[in-house]
């Protein structure tokens, strides 16, 4: 099925989810202790600082993508498509993504301080949603499911799958 | 060590940001988010006048005690880590080591000895955590361990903690010190994650929260420290400063710390005099470590406000320039899935 998005905006989706899940990653103290930094090449890996801050401009990037595509399903493609349930799912993952992250930054601000119990509640929901995501991409690409659909395509579908009500209409 | 002149105009930019994110999201975390410069209360600093200290180390004594309840109690052996180069580091063998920092000696005191303006001088510096005011240990803890509190208190929750010492790597003094052999990684995957927990001094929390004084500052015979609102705490500073014709740090480094100090002698001076290295904190100038964070932050509040005039603007330019082109739309499945046809994908 042909996606309503061009190849452009999908690959500028996958490179922002790819820089923002490895910056990510790599925000555990992972890249030392496994020798990443020693395999030439990647000994960036290992500098905390760079890894955060290309984790906030990946995260500047996908918000940019995510107002863009909103703008354009509200505005255009929801007429001729509708999400599929592991669009909905994808579309639920990543707002809350967007949300735990946008709190994390804002508790990152000088002048704010959260509790404690609400630091640690946010970091393992946006650690735990970033896993979903990522299983999530995998079912889909195990099932070969798509997030949307074609609304006439999905009609089609399910006027095809229903089973015959009442006599023939003359 | 020194002023910013642009300080002023990058808080009115701070304030901004965190008036707006704090409004929208104070609906979601309803008494999560406090502005810890609120009317609850300012956050507390600790003022250090240098040129009382004599060294006498009261309150490296009253720190141990204070806190001996909070000292990790390893349990040993060690489980095995992999890869075989993660070491332990097991300080509980050497706990009456204070001549630096360590999971057992929250502060020690530091020494300086050498010449200025053609005299000699000693000055005697307790060091311990600086609590930031913008703390790249709490911020850059991946597992929410490390918090800043309303009160200025920079504190690492020995429960939650695994050890990574991140916090310690992005600690422009790298103060917390690593203790194996403790807290939560021991009950998860000890050979794979975690290495122990991160140990600092916590401002003694407990008795500031019942308004009651760090031990340091109460056991000191010559009222060397002093605590109080962080404003009044830098006024102070800067009226000692001016008495002594000394200088003060810790007012701005990495944006602001809640450990300020008061010296005779600069603060240059005394970091080329002073001996640094493992659990031995630096005395020069560092820079706003969360300083990039807080203007890609600035990015990140309009991206998608950018991505939706750009999406509105894209379905504007279709609609009036391309709109002869594209043939009428179908409701059945034909149209968009037809191949070649492109209709909608822009």
């Amino acid at each position: 099925m042909r996606a309503p998005i061009s190849r452009r905006v999908a690959l500028a989706y996958v490179l922002f989810v790819c820089v923002l899940a490895v910056s990510g990653i790599m925000q555990m103290p992972i890249a030392s202790r496994y020798r990443i930094v020693a395999v030439p090449g990647l000994a960036w890996l290992g500098d905390f600082w760079l890894t955060h801050k290309l984790h906030y401009l990946g995260a500047v990037g996908l918000l940019m993508l995510t107002g863009y595509v909103t703008t354009r399903w509200v505005l255009e493609w929801r007429r001729d498509y509708c999400l599929s349930a592991l669009g909905w799912a994808r579309a639920g993952i990543l707002g809350l993504l967007l949300l735990t992250g946008a709190v994390r930054v804002l508790k990152n601000l000088p002048s704010v301080s959260f509790s404690p119990a609400p630091t640690m509640l946010v970091d393992w929901a946006h650690l735990g949603l970033a896993f979903l995501l990522g299983l999530l991409a995998l079912l889909r690409l195990g099932f070969r499911g798509t997030y949307w659909q074609n609304k006439g395509a999905a009609r089609a579908e399910a006027a095809h799958t229903r089973p015959p009500q009442g006599g023939p209409v003359s | 060590m020194s002023k910013d002149p642009s300080r002023h105009v990058d808080i009115s930019r701070r304030r901004f940001l965190t008036g707006l994110g704090a409004t929208s999201l104070s609906l979601l975390l309803p008494g999560a988010a406090q502005a810890a410069k609120g009317k609850e209360g300012e956050e507390l600093a600790t003022l250090h006048d240098l040129s009382k200290c004599v060294g006498c180390g009261a309150c490296v004594a009253a720190c141990r005690e204070a806190n001996a309840h909070k000292f990790p109690e390893p349990q040993k052996p060690f489980p095995e880590m992999s890869p075989a180069t993660v070491k332990a580091e097991d300080w509980s063998t050497r706990r009456a080591v204070t001549d630096r920092l360590s999971p057992y000696n929250w502060l020690y005191i530091q020494t300086a000895r050498g010449q200025f303006q053609g005299q000699s001088f000693e000055v005697h510096i307790p060091r311990r955590c600086m609590h930031c005011q913008n703390p790249p240990c709490a911020n850059l803890c991946p597992w929410g361990a490390a918090a800043r509190e309303d009160n200025g208190i920079v504190r690492i929750d020995p429960d939650i903690c695994l050890g990574g010492a991140k916090c310690k790597t992005v600690c422009p003094w790298q103060i917390p010190m690593r203790q194996t052999g403790v807290g939560l990684y021991l009950k998860i995957m000890p050979r794979y994650m975690g290495n122990g927990v991160m140990f600092k001094c916590d401002r003694c929390a407990e008795r500031v929260a019942v308004g009651g004084k760090p031990a340091c500052i109460e056991a000191c015979p010559y009222e060397v420290q002093d605590i109080g609102p962080r404003s009044d705490m830098v006024a102070k500073a800067h009226a000692l400063a001016r008495n002594i014709g000394g200088f003060v740090y810790g007012e701005t480094e990495n944006g602001g710390t809640n450990s300020l100090y008061v010296s005779p002698v600069p603060f240059d001076v005394l970091d080329a005099a002073v001996t640094t290295g493992a659990g031995k904190p630096h005395l020069s100038t560092v820079r706003d470590m969360m300083a990039d964070e807080d203007k890609l932050a600035y990015a990140a509040l309009f991206a998608p406000v950018a991505g939706v005039i750009a999406g509105a603007l894209r379905l504007g330019s279709r609609l009036g320039g391309g709109k002869a082109q594209e043939p009428p739309r179908k409701a059945d499945a034909s149209g968009p899935d037809e191949p070649g046809s492109g209709k909608g994908r822009s």
